[in-house]
């Protein structure tokens, strides 16, 4: 007897009299046996027995079983028993894409409205500097333990975890904006150029927040949605430059991403944590503190470019940012496939290392790009070592930061956080004390090296396959 | 005597069903020590309360996250992670041989046993931690490239199958080497990695092995994967693997005891030998099922149980419209819970009712507290599933006094035995077989009290929670008080290839209680 019959022949065993009914239908589903035991498994549960088997001329189930071919009739047979994992992969793989695409444009539509509306408001450039790293620190301490509760299926626990530390991560913000500018109204300045930095910084904060959050807890329609409605908030106020833009555009992100938190967190009915658990404040720990090692070291590399070129640095390293996501996305897709073709445990892993190179290289030859176009764009006199000067420090800033990206989303958040703080110690330090041409060019090699390093160790990670 | 007891996913953290059975077997015996190791998903509250004699409860969370490793973990644990390699790939050499699987196989045994051995030596970098870097996945693609040869109906396996194999066994490999406390006899409630853990700490501390098996870890893993949104091959690997931790777990244990014969079979199919096979059939606690003297005022037949495919509701129906014609007034009510995603069987029964024209005469009752109100709105109490284990609720009709038919399944007639005197079988999938045994006890007043007499003894004399405790108390006593007979010396075993393992020359001596119930 061909095992076929099992998932191919019901129909004629359900007309051939009761006690051959034994083949239940929906039972197709479980694909071919995988040995006799299995068939006798599948056997028993459907109602055919030692009795049966008696009277079909066996001494027991086991017997019976034992009569069944278990090689393949043909061989496209046996490719159509497993579930087909090609199609929900593929699947799997375009959401994926469009999930990451949203969440890039919704950060780089973020970052124009607020560019936009800090050159039109008149808040000074110290002010969007302060309000950029207080955004990132802040949406990464929010988004990483939201999108680990995430990945371990607790949706409603993302949303009360992710909710609470934007809370908190808020009201940081405020406290730290008005001590910060009422240090800094005593020193200088009008009191409505303060009050106007304040919720500059708090707003970006709420809204890096309310990104973060909706962009892990989010359903794919609503985040692209928002995000296109945020790219052309930030085009439009480029053009306008509205202050009010800007805090209009917060407020609404985060109304859709309060109504999101509380949806999902009162799905998962009560069964979810109240409050963050220890794991969620590592996670928390090590999410913020990549954002200040990534930070401090883009800090210091815009003190070792000169003053001109220090915009188009800041926009190469917002751009590797925004190309990081997809980056994952398709190198996770690239390994995918690998893994799935590939039959020798050294073939894959050296390919793998090699794909994470070559990601890196391009994300790093994108953003050298972008700053050059950028500084021939702004800065038409700029001497060759000082283009040289802001090459340098867009690839180093886009390695380190996709390094950072493949790193944490393999699950080896810990790793990045090391790496970020490591390297921007070795930035701020080179910066700050050792200027010199050759102790930036061993800095920068070796920040590079690390984090490839790195990234190429956690893409070697078989999960990630 | 201090007695560990390991079970998966059950006791203490969730109600009902095997969780039961150990808060009996526990509460039962206040005269031992009792030490509980819950392999878990994660959970670690218990929702039982805690009786005195508990020493401790330990949680081993399978799918929880993984241990960090320690600081410098990779140059302190170079040579242990040279040794985990070594022994994942004998472990899984033996999972899937060159040569055909054998459950007897005791060169091959001894293999795993190495293996398994070597992979639960204490160090400070925990196993899960090292299963987490690389697992076992480079050892499936070498043991499949060998396990192919001579089997071309094989397919390829992928490097991404293999990580998913890897994925789901070294959840149970990385149970190994965790520490609990000190017992001087383990019992796994359960096979897979609740034996697995059992198994190494039996080796490692020489102490005897008990092995309960409620339904048939391998049979019902069999079932599940197949649910699995898997491919074959990761399939194949994963059901091979628990294959050979089965087996071993079998051939290692001192005393495999069922909880019913038909369990038994699988047992020793898969290599448990019949010397060391005790059946201790399940006990029901007779004071909450008193006998039941007054019956419904129409002729009716009773059915309790979840509204499942395997519970074959249709042949019930069928067998309830055949006798009909001859009992006019009968009527059929279905107690229990339809569980999510049946909701369509349920209507494919009752569209099926429908078109016999006896749908006047069913009642879809829901669920009810308790199996006594079901027991008691029936003449007779019928059970027509395809597939059961030992089922509880004809128990618990035949405590109350109630005739029975039931489907010739599984351990069912060890329950009612096959005489006819305290319950009727039929065989499954059969309703006119079934119609006439409704029939010949909803006619018959005399013969269906005389039935439930008998049923009532019986269940007392073979069913009584009191008799089920004490044979798990002789089973204890047998393993403990020759253990130095018992088990071999396990670690020379291992280190020595062609050693005797896993107490294979053991037999123990049976005593008559024990005679009786196997």
């Amino acid at each position: 007897v061909s095992a076929d019959s099992l998932l191919y022949r019901q129909d004629q065993l359900d007309r051939s009299g009761p006690r051959r009914r034994w083949a239940e239908p929906g039972r197709d589903a479980r694909g071919r046996p995988v040995d006799h035991l299995d068939v006798a498994a599948r056997l028993e549960s459907s109602g055919f027995g030692d009795l049966a088997a008696v009277d079909e001329g066996s001494p027991d189930v086991f017997a019976y079983a034992a009569g069944f071919d278990l090689a393949p009739a043909r061989r496209e047979r046996l490719r159509e028993t497993p579930p087909p994992p090609a199609a929900r992969s593929a699947e799997a793989t375009t959401s994926r894409w469009a999930e990451a695409t949203s969440r890039s444009v919704l950060i780089l539509g973020g970052a124009l409205t607020f560019s936009a509306a800090g050159a039109g408001g008149g808040i000074r450039s110290e002010t969007l500097l302060v309000a950029g790293v207080a955004g990132w620190v802040a949406g990464q301490l929010c988004g990483a333990p939201t999108w680990r509760r995430r990945g371990l299926g607790d949706r409603a626990g993302a949303a009360r975890v992710g909710s609470w530390l934007a809370v908190l991560a808020v009201g940081l913000a405020v406290v730290g904006a008005i001590i910060g500018h009422a240090a800094d109204l005593v020193v200088s300045g009008p009191a409505a150029v303060a009050l106007a930095d304040t919720g500059t910084v708090v707003t970006w904060v709420v809204y890096a927040v309310a990104a973060a959050l909706l962009g892990v807890l989010g359903n794919l329609s609503r985040v692209a949605g928002v995000a296109v409605i945020t790219a052309v908030v930030g085009v439009v106020g480029l053009a306008i430059a509205e202050h009010a833009l800007a805090v209009g555009a917060a407020a609404v992100l985060l109304a859709m991403t309060v109504e999101q938190a509380r949806r999902a967190a009162s799905a998962g009915g009560r069964q979810g944590l109240a409050r963050p658990d220890r794991a969620d404040v590592v996670s928390a720990r090590n999410g913020a503190g990549q954002a200040v090692g990534l930070a401090a070291c883009l800090l210091g590399l815009l003190v070792l470019v000169p003053g001109p070129l220090r915009a188009p640095v800041t926009v190469a390293a917002m751009a590797a940012s925004t190309l990081s996501e997809p980056m994952l996305v398709g190198l996770g897709a690239i390994f995918g496939s690998l893994a799935r073709r590939a039959t020798t445990w050294r073939r894959v892993r050296w390919t793998v290392a090699m794909v994470t190179l070559a990601g890196l290289v391009v994300l790093a030859a994108a953003t050298v790009g972008l700053a050059l176009l950028m500084a021939a764009w702004l800065v038409t006199s700029a001497p060759h070592a000082q283009q040289h000067a802001a090459a340098a420090a867009a690839g180093a800033v886009s390695v380190v930061n996709g390094g950072c990206a493949l790193a944490q989303r393999a699950g080896r958040d810990r790793a990045a956080m090391s790496a970020a703080v490591g390297c921007g110690i070795a930035v701020v330090v080179t910066a700050w004390w050792l200027p010199s041409p050759l102790a930036v060019v061993l800095m920068i090699g070796s920040v590079v090296a690390t984090m490839t390093l790195v990234a190429v160790r956690a893409a070697w990670q078989p999960v990630n396959w | 005597v201090r007695i560990g007891l390991v079970n998966e996913g059950t006791y203490p953290v969730v109600a009902g069903g095997v969780s039961t059975w150990c808060h009996q077997l526990v509460s039962g015996m206040d005269e031992h020590e009792w030490h509980l190791l819950a392999i878990t998903g994660g959970q670690a509250t218990s929702v039982w309360p805690r009786p005195a004699q508990v020493a401790s409860t330990t949680y081993f969370p399978m799918w929880g996250a993984v241990p960090a490793p320690p600081v410098g973990w990779r140059y302190r644990s170079r040579h242990r992670r040279a040794v985990v390699a070594e022994a994942l790939d004998d472990f899984w050499r033996f999972a899937l041989p060159v040569e055909p699987f054998d459950v007897r196989g005791g060169a091959r045994l001894e293999g795993t046993v190495a293996a398994l051995w070597h992979l639960a030596e204490p160090h400070d970098v925990p196993l899960a931690a090292l299963l987490a870097i690389d697992g076992s996945a480079p050892a499936i693609l070498r043991a499949w490239s060998g396990h192919r040869h001579g089997r071309p109906h094989l397919p390829t396996l992928s490097v991404a199958d293999a990580t998913q194999a890897a994925a789901l066994v070294d959840r149970a490999l990385a149970l190994l080497d965790l520490p609990w406390p000190e017992v001087d006899v383990v019992h796994a409630a359960a096979n897979g990695p609740a034996a697995l853990v059992a198994m190494v700490r039996s080796w490692r501390h020489r102490i005897p092995m008990v092995l309960t098996e409620h339904g048939v870890y391998l049979r019902e893993r069999y079932l599940a994967m197949g649910d699995l949104p898997v491919s074959w091959s990761v399939r194949y690997a994963v059901l091979s693997a628990l294959r050979a931790i089965c087996t071993l777990a079998y051939a290692h244990a001192s005393l495999v005891l069922p909880v019913s014969r038909f369990n038994a079979r699988w047992q020793h199919q898969l290599g448990a030998d019949p010397a060391r096979i005790f059946t201790i059939h399940n006990g029901v606690d007779g004071t909450a099922f008193e006998p039941i003297d007054d019956e419904p005022a129409v002729p009716t037949i009773s059915f309790v149980g979840r509204i499942d495919p395997l519970k074959d509701l249709e042949t019930l129906v069928e067998a309830f419209a055949l006798v009909r014609p001859h009992v006019p007034q009968v009527r059929l009510r279905i107690f229990g819970p339809c569980p999510a995603g049946n909701e369509h069987y349920r209507d494919q029964v009752a569209a099926r009712a429908s078109r016999l024209g006896v749908d006047d005469a069913l009642t879809w009752e829901g669920p009810v507290d308790g199996s006594v109100p079901a027991i008691r709105a029936g003449h007779v109490v019928a059970l027509s599933s395809i597939s059961e284990g030992l089922p509880f609720t004809v128990m618990e009709a035949m405590f109350c006094g109630r005739a029975t038919v039931s489907t010739d399944v599984g351990g069912v007639n060890e329950v009612v035995g096959r005489d006819g005197t305290s319950g009727l079988l039929v065989p499954p999938r059969d309703p006119k077989a079934m119609a006439g045994a409704f029939h010949e006890l909803l006619v018959d007043h005399a013969r269906r009290a005389a039935m439930g007499r008998a049923a009532r003894r019986r269940a007392l004399d073979h069913f009584e929670l009191g008799q089920c405790i004490d044979q798990y108390r002789l089973a204890y006593d047998l393993c403990t008080s020759s253990s130095d007979d018992l088990v071999h010396d396990l670690t020379d075993a291992a280190r020595q290839p062609g050693v005797a393992m896993a107490a294979a020359g053991f037999v123990p001596a049976r005593s008559p209680a024990m005679e009786q119930v196997s």
